[in-house]
């Protein structure tokens, strides 16, 4: 008997033959390698050849663990690195230094950009999907800062001979990145990065004016804040597309605790229970720093205005001064300007900002004293020294700061920087560290378009800040 | 005889049963996909969106039941309440904006001309453009030395620091995506002029209509029901706008352009108050429902279907 096949059933038999083998197909790839992690570029943690190296202590490259007779296997650990933006080249770079030094560890990098990186991270995080090491930036440390997430390193560090962990910095580091990322007597991390924040400025232009430069006048003592906004209302002339400002900055808060603290005062009291920038001294220092545009008019646009951008007007020689921070060197790296860098004007005191970022090994890592080794090495003079000669902008390490690798021109007078971290603050940051820079960059916002007082702006931080600090 | 009948009229019953039931299974088999993702991509999403937002949740920690509380809290929070306010100024504009030029771009392409397609293709183009490209350059041309307010200066009026002065970073941001989504209110609107009858202005303009009175009498009651469908999708969409308000102003300045959207983003992922993200974006969701619902029993008074 001959069984006729119609149309309808040849496509009912098609269906149900792809069908199935789409279900074979994806049966046979769930069984592969770990599917969570879409930015990870290769296994975490052990591979899948070698033997899995102890928590007490990793084993040496070629050693067999105890009970395992195969002469095949050698005990080479795999651990995934975390960073951001760029950066790959140049910690992949690292990381082959420290894979010659340290052959049973093997350094994956993952990254991913600079904007998105730490949503990432969390997102992982979450998912229990944990490289070994993670980079991780000051102002988002709070959202990390928890032991569900990052190891307790203090016993790490008490293991290291050359650093006293009695010493804020460890007699290592610069202390005040080391303290940050200490919580409740646990150190979460190793602070990789510091990046004081003086100012940059063009010496052609000032050479031309006839009028002593930031650094000279830091040198003789007479760089005051007057002194500041005299040279820059000298250096602002011209008209049109050809105007040239005396000064532009991007008011973030880094730039405004500058100012507070050069005046004396502060954003937080010393324990953090309590918002002071209601204060004079602290509130009169945002009013003269935004009343650079709206009042003396040495900046081409409100200061909160991406108009205002810097990195525009700099590098075509259109503004004598900008900030300059230890990253304005990878930012000019390919602009025709000569620039020099010099402290940041004083009212009361000098002062310098200090952030940066720093590395964490997370609770997920299956291979954290591998972890840590790397992390030894990129903190160590030779490490640390290494970054600096290959594009990092600065170091924690005190001693690769000191070098050669990083006292080099440009910018003219590098060493200033170092002058700059001798006067350095605590970053102004908090548990609820989001929640506040809202509150805060609304209310800076308002001054510097001139619809609010720099006094009354602060009440109102005052006011909405003060209830985050509780429970924190 | 009968006995034969019965036999062959309960076999033939019992043969369409099973007709049925094979197609029914047919019908189910070919649904699973879209059903599964539906259940995956929604309706879970939607289950555990309504558990957090009756629950407390910061990520690290576990899940804590709070009953209504982030309710009550949003009920009090100034802050939600100026986000909705951004959200529904940003609306009124962006579909104020859209639905006018919309209309006039098709009325103004619903022509039998030599090249139409290419000018069809030209306002087509923005809507198909990313976010980040459209971001970057309207970026450029609000800024002081831009070209906007270079026009303005020709015309003698003072630069407008349009991105950072609170007054008018919304109208920018409305301007920016009304730019972008004008096409596609204009492929809603032409689709439905194509679908007007010719004839019917021809036996106007025989009556001496105008192309005014043809324009008011004719085609606007009968573009009425895509009018009426092109504002319902045009509303939700802008109450949602996101895209916009992330790449161009953060919410920024000092909150002015801090839409509903943007600020159940930034309490969920940023400020890690998960709970009270979702409670909000179930507000969001009634909200949108009683705009809808409200359009809908307006349509009785101004929608014409033939």
């Amino acid at each position: 008997m001959s069984v006729k096949t119609t149309r309808r059933g040849f496509l009912s038999a098609s269906a149900v033959l792809i069908a199935g083998a789409s279900v074979i197909a994806c049966a046979s790839r769930s069984t592969g390698t770990n599917p969570v992690s879409p930015t990870a570029s290769s296994e975490q943690g052990v591979s899948p050849t070698a033997v899995p190296a102890s928590t007490a202590a990793p084993t040496a490259a070629g050693a067999k663990p105890a009970g395992n007779t195969s002469p095949v296997l050698t005990a080479k650990v795999q651990i995934e690195v975390s960073i951001w933006g760029s950066w790959d080249s140049l910690y992949r770079k690292l990381s082959d230094n420290f894979e010659k030094q340290t052959p049973s560890v093997q350094v994956n990098i993952t990254s991913a950009p600079q904007a998105t990186y730490h949503d990432r991270l969390l997102t992982r995080f979450v998912a229990h999907d944990f490289p070994d090491m993670a980079m991780i930036v000051d102002f988002e440390f709070s959202r990390f800062e928890t032991p569900a997430f990052l190891r307790d390193l203090t016993a790490y560090v008490k293991d290291v001979s050359e650093w006293d962990i009695s010493d804020p910095g460890y007699k290592w580091f610069y202390p005040t990145p080391a303290k940050f990322f200490t919580k409740a007597g646990k150190i979460y991390a190793m602070p990789n990065e510091v990046n004081p924040i003086g100012l940059a400025y063009n010496a052609d232009l000032f050479k031309e004016a006839g009028i002593p430069n930031p650094h000279e006048q830091w040198k003789q003592g007479t760089w005051t804040w007057n002194a500041f906004v005299e040279t820059a209302a000298k250096m602002t002339h011209g008209e049109g597309a050809a105007k040239v400002f005396g000064y532009t900055g991007a008011a973030e808060i880094w730039d405004l605790a500058l100012r507070i603290w050069q005046n004396g005062g502060d954003i937080f009291n010393a324990d953090k229970t309590q918002v002071i920038v209601d204060q004079p001294a602290a509130y009169e220092a945002i009013q003269w720093y935004f009343d650079l545009f709206l009042k003396y008019h040495v900046a081409p646009a409100s200061l909160r205005s991406s108009d205002a951008a810097p990195m525009h007007y700099f590098p075509q020689g259109r503004v004598a001064m900008i900030e300059g921070s230890t990253w304005t060197r990878q930012s000019l790296k390919d602009a025709n300007v000569h620039w020099g860098v010099a402290p940041q004007p004083k009212k009361v005191a000098y002062a310098s900002w200090s952030g940066g970022s720093g590395y964490t090994i997370t609770t997920g890592s299956k291979s954290p004293d591998a972890a840590w080794k790397y992390i030894r090495y990129a903190v160590s003079e030779e490490g640390a020294r290494f970054l600096l000669r290959n594009g990092s902008p600065g170091s924690a390490v005190i001693k690769a700061m000191e070098s050669p690798d990083f006292l080099y021109a440009p910018p003219d007078n590098a060493d200033d920087f170092l002058a700059m971290l001798k006067t350095a603050h605590p970053q102004p940051f908090i548990d609820k560290n989001h929640e506040f820079q809202d509150l805060w960059n609304k209310q800076m916002d308002l001054v510097a378009s001139g619809k609010k007082t720099a006094q009354q702006a602060t009440v109102d931080i005052k006011r909405e800040v003060e209830p985050l600090l509780k429970g924190s | 005889m009968g006995t034969i009948s019965d036999s062959w009229q309960q076999t033939a019953r019992g043969d369409r049963r099973r007709r049925r039931i094979t197609q029914y299974l047919w019908v189910v088999f070919f649904l699973t996909p879209s059903l599964i993702g539906l259940i995956a991509l929604h309706a879970v999403p939607m289950l555990v969106s309504l558990v957090l937002g009756v629950s407390q949740w910061n990520i690290p920690e576990s899940l804590r039941f709070v009953g209504l509380a982030n309710f009550i809290h949003m009920i009090n929070d100034p802050d939600f309440f100026q986000s909705l306010s951004n959200s529904v100024y940003l609306m009124v504009g962006l579909e104020a904006l859209n639905t006018t030029f919309g209309l006039l771009a098709a009325l103004a392409l619903n022509r039998r001309l030599r090249g139409i397609s290419i000018y069809r293709t030209i306002y087509f183009l923005p809507l198909v453009t990313t976010w980040a490209a459209v971001a970057l350059a309207w970026r450029y041309m609000y800024s002081l030395s831009g070209p906007i307010n270079q026009l303005l200066s020709v015309a003698g009026i003072a630069a407008v620091p349009w991105l950072s002065d609170p007054s008018w970073a919304m109208p920018a941001v409305i301007l920016t995506t009304a730019w972008k989504s004008i096409a596609w209110k204009m492929i809603i609107l032409l689709a439905g002029l194509q679908g007007i009858s010719p004839e019917l202005y021809e036996a106007s303009s025989i009556d001496g209509a105008s192309k005014l009175q043809q324009l008011f009498k004719i085609t606007l009651p009968l573009l009425s029901p895509a009018l009426f469908f092109a504002l319902v999708i045009g509303i939700i969409n802008s109450l949602q706008l996101f895209d916009p308000i992330f790449i161009m102003t953060a919410g920024g300045p000092a909150d002015s352009t801090r839409t509903l959207g943007y600020y159940i983003y930034t309490t969920g992922f940023q400020d890690l108050n998960m709970g009270y993200a979702a409670a909000m974006s179930w507000a969001l969701l009634v909200i949108i429902l009683c705009f809808t619902l409200v359009q809908w029993y307006l349509q009785k008074k101004w929608v014409f279907y033939e």
